[in-house]
């Protein structure tokens, strides 16, 4: 890459801010190893391993090639449907949160943890809803090629989304032809996903949809399907015969189209060549990067860095992100300690941080979705904003309860329903003294207050009402001793300052160590020392920023 | 108004609470006091919206029964409520028969329901459906950010309050998506229980000092985290102390419904509450699930009314139902009911006008699916609300073409 690395006073502070950023959090040996190299090195050492390293096996459950089982035809009996529906139903939900856990895992474990970031951060770029999407088997299609193409060739990515099953659901392009193009895909394609408001117009998009026009989710070319017939009009998600994305020449528009000034017989290719040519393109991304990773970029110099880079490197992402972890903008006083982390960064930063032993439960999805980041079910086609979004009374209370899950296993309070236990969805009686009777012979434990009773499995169920089957909400367990790798600290002071040093990115204030040692204080034990040292820092606002 | 005497009483014993545990008053809680000492406040002053969401597409049909209509029982044959079980309000319609609570409010003049309610073009899935009734857009446009997340960003800017909505749930509705979070969302009050006591609450405290620093995401994080520290006084102590005057039945739905009427009565700073009452899709084996349901969005609202009514705050609080879609007028073949379009709405409290409002739905004139022909926008409900209840702008946060719904709101 000829480019001109401006110069940056690389140092341990870099390289730990380096890593707190790409990596979750700042793993120590790590900063040691980077530190001692040149900064342009560290940075080819982070993006070269999330470009090859090994990608995961993918969960037990993803077939090839994927069958419908609720394929709805004209001769199905209504009992067979029901029977079907509430099954794959069942198993969707199941799938989901198998593929949650399987994903926060992998971010956890991962021996390079920028692959997963970039994961994460292209999930709520090109973003999909299992709400609307339901078939698991294509959500997990989908996160595959976010990681496989995570920090690789942005042309290559676009064109994958474009033809990717669960976006194709999620943005009605599977239903979109000659005759009626839709225009969801290519209005997010130019706002959202490519070009940003503005650098697009509405003829624009309306021939994009044109050029779009004609694909369609089949079962593989050659596949045997059954000689049955459908009723029309049946919904969608009755009738796929697969999950495999071709081209249906008799529905797509052929004829020529203008788009951002070019005119042709565009198809999806031609489409996500233009839109990657236009300089916005590169503008756009840059900055979504810069906010992602948290660079505070005075007057656009550093987006025009990143985003030239882009284009002449054929528009590589790696590229883009080599400007932006080597740029003096990144390192700057201004882009320390001032972005908000995410909640998943805050978990798998903490689980990674902490040395903890951590089973990803469905407790903690639900945790994490009440924290408003839900794997796989964004708020909206947006994304995750980010940044002081995630941030209200409530859930700033419930990431301070965070240490009763690190530190006890515990369900954080207030996570629970209200209420009673409904037993049978059954109407009470009008009689009071009969209604007293079937009231007192429900459970009198202060119940989960779970309506899910009333519910047969409906659709869009991803996995996240009720309470699921057996086992405790949360599995972590914190060692202190494992913490310091045996070698535990006596005294509070001591105590502070190690555990500051792991949860922390920059030294503590001087009110929030003296707080802190205070807490050690109240204890005699190192370990408690080290709990609640734990708990307290937990509970400031500095270990929500990194 | 005695609601007013009674608020600065409230505020002022609010105010010294916290004071004697050592805590500067913040100052949204003195501004709070001194708006709600003047008489001349904007139509918004210290008005209150509760929010009741009927997730899954209620079957309005079978909440208020066309006894009078042939077609309703051609097409329901298992499904429908028998002429005799139905508690009839006028010679042509009447509630499902476990809705006697209810009707009592009927009776009372304290309801007010819209029929016939949807939108052009209706969207059948819930996904999509509940985000079009959550943003308030029309069918043909996504918009992202909720009708009251764009009202909190217009309207609301001055206010500092931490808990200007609040929700009870597991995630936040998009009703509420804005450029800020505004709306605070628990599954209950010991969301703000900080496990050891004001040990932790003064570790809390020193943790969160309100000078200014060099860094202003810091200094956000700090502000939140007062504001969030205060909202948590307050919620604890309306659950702890203040009464209510009615039994609510012991489950998720009642209960939340008490919560809130304990914190209006107490007089937080929330303009907006949300409570959801889930599990009304019914595909198969309807009959006694939904009974299950009605009857308890009928006992929670008629607890909720007549409690806020005894308290003195029913004039100050509208409440309003709402669903994403009604049910298809024919029944399956499963016992159930698949989506349908439109459907009912009930409101009570502050200046609705009780009674019947909208034509009926006409059973004879479905579109070619066989679904109810909505006659009422739901848009215009919503613009009525943010008009005349909140004192907001509807062609602002809904767009241009926008109109109220007259008779709705006084």
């Amino acid at each position: 890459m000829n480019y001109r690395f401006p110069h940056v006073a690389w140092n341990l502070d870099c390289a730990k801010h380096l890593l707190s950023r790409t990596e979750f959090s700042a793993d120590e040996k790590r900063v040691q190893a980077l530190s001692q190299m040149s900064m342009e090195a560290a940075v080819e050492s982070i993006l070269t391993l999330a470009q090859t390293a090994p990608e995961p096996s993918p969960p037990s459950w993803v077939v090839a090639p994927w069958v419908n089982t609720e394929r709805r035809f004209t001769d199905t009996t209504p009992d067979e449907f029901r029977k079907m529906h509430g099954s794959t139903n069942g198993r969707y939900a199941r799938e989901t949160a198998d593929l949650r856990r399987w994903w926060l895992q992998e971010m956890v474990t991962t021996q390079t943890p920028l692959r997963e970031m970039m994961t994460l951060f292209w999930h709520g770029h090109f973003a999909s809803s299992i709400g609307k999407v339901l078939v698991s088997q294509a959500m997990f299609h989908q996160n595959e090629k976010h990681r496989q193409h995570g920090v690789g060739n942005f042309r290559t990515l676009l064109r994958e989304m474009t033809r990717d099953p669960a976006m194709m659901i999620y943005l009605d392009l599977e239903d979109s032809d000659r005759t009626k193009p839709n225009e969801n895909y290519a209005r997010e394609l130019y706002e959202l996903f490519a070009l940003g408001i503005g650098n697009y117009s509405q003829s624009d998009i309306m021939e994009t949809a044109k050029a779009l026009s004609g694909l369609v989710l089949d079962a593989p070319t050659g596949a045997l399907k059954p000689a049955r017939v459908t009723t029309p009009d049946t919904n969608r998600r009755f009738t796929r015969d697969g999950i495999t994305t071709r081209l249906d020449p008799t529905l797509h528009d052929d004829g020529v189209k203008t788009v951002l000034g070019r005119k042709g017989n565009f198809g999806v290719d031609e489409i996500v060549d233009i839109a990657v040519e236009q300089k916005a393109c590169g503008d756009f991304l840059s900055a979504k990067l810069i906010a992602y990773f948290g660079a505070v970029d005075k007057g656009n110099a550093l987006r025009d860095r990143m985003s030239t880079e882009f284009r002449k490197s054929g528009y590589e992402i790696g590229a883009m992100l080599k400007v932006l972890f080597t740029s003096p903008e990144f390192y700057s006083e201004e882009s320390r300690l001032c972005l908000i982390k995410s909640p998943i960064v805050m978990v798998v930063g903490s689980a990674r941080q902490l040395s903890l032993e951590l089973e990803p439960t469905p407790g903690l999805f639900r945790y994490l979705a009440a924290l408003g980041q839900e794997l796989f079910n964004p708020p909206n086609v947006k994304g995750w904003p980010g940044g002081e979004s995630w941030i209200g009374a409530g859930t700033l209370a419930l990431r301070y309860h965070f240490a009763d899950i690190v530190l006890e296993s515990k369900e954080p309070p207030g996570m629970d329903s209200m209420g009673r236990d409904r037993g049978r969805p059954v109407p009470l009686p009008k009689d009071p003294v009969e209604r007293k009777a079937m009231l007192d012979r429900f459970s009198n434990s202060r119940g989960q207050g779970d309506s899910n009773m009333m519910e047969e499995e409906s659709e869009g169920g991803s996995g996240r009402r009720g309470r699921g089957p057996s086992g405790p909400p949360f599995k972590v367990e914190f060692s202190p001793t494992r913490l310091f790798n045996g070698n535990l600290p006596e005294s509070s002071k001591e105590i502070v300052d190690g555990v500051a040093a792991r949860l922390l990115v920059s030294s503590p204030s001087g009110e929030l160590r003296t707080a802190a040692v205070q807490a050690a204080d109240r204890y005699a034990a190192p370990e408690e020392k080290v709990r609640a040292v734990v708990r307290l820092m937990l509970t400031s606002p500095e270990y929500q920023l990194c | 108004m005695t609601s007013i005497r009674i608020s600065r009483r409230r505020v002022l014993q609010q105010a010294s609470a916290l004071t004697s545990l050592g805590l500067t008053i913040p100052a949204f809680l003195t501004g709070t006091a001194q708006a709600l000492e003047s008489n001349g406040r904007g139509p918004s002053g210290e008005r209150v919206l509760v929010l009741v969401q009927l997730a899954g597409g209620n079957d309005g049909l079978n909440t208020l029964v066309p006894y009078a209509d042939d077609i309703y029982y051609r097409s329901r044959p298992k499904l429908s409520i028998a002429k005799d079980d139905v508690l009839a309000i006028d010679d042509y319609c009447g509630f499902h028969s476990e809705m006697y609570a209810i009707k009592e409010l009927w009776d009372a003049g304290l309801l007010s329901m819209v029929q016939n309610v949807g939108y052009p073009n209706p969207d059948l899935s819930h996904f999509r459906s509940t985000e079009i009734w959550e943003t308030g857009s029309p069918s043909d446009k996504n918009w992202t950010s909720g009708w009251l997340g764009r009202y909190f960003d217009n309207e609301c800017k001055g206010n500092s309050s931490p808990l200007l909505a609040l929700q009870l749930g597991d995630r936040t509705a998009q009703t509420f998506s804005g450029e800020r979070q505004r709306c605070v969302t628990l599954s209950n009050p010991d969301l703000f229980r900080f496990s050891g006591g004001t040990e932790t609450m003064q570790d809390l405290r020193r943790l969160h000092p309100e000078n200014k620093s060099t860094n202003p995401t810091l200094d956000f994080m700090r502000r939140t985290g007062n504001g969030m520290l205060n909202a948590s006084q307050m919620i604890v102590e309306a659950v702890k102390n203040q009464r209510t005057t009615v039994d609510y039945l012991p489950f998720q739905f009642s209960q939340s419904l008490k919560m809130v009427a304990q914190l209006i009565a107490a007089e937080v700073p929330t303009r907006v509450f949300y409570v959801s009452l889930t599990g009304f899709d019914h595909h198969a084996t309807q009959k006694m699930r939904h009974a299950t349901l009605l009857q308890e969005l009928s006992e929670g609202l008629s607890s909720f009314v007549r409690d806020l009514k005894q308290l003195g705050h029913l004039d100050r609080t509208l409440v309003m139902t709402f669903s994403e879609f009604g049910r298809r007028v024919a029944e399956n073949q499963s016992e159930g009911t698949d989506h349908g379009t439109a459907n009912l709405m009930f409101l009570s409290g502050g200046t609705s006008k009780s009674g019947l409002h909208g034509p009926r739905p006409d059973l004879a004139a479905l579109d070619p699916v066989g679904d109810l022909v909505h006659a009422i926008d739901f848009r215009s409900i919503y613009a009525s609300v943010l008009k005349q209840w909140l004192g907001a702008d509807p062609q602002l946060l809904l767009g241009p073409d926008v109109a109220l719904l007259p008779g709705l709101l006084s």
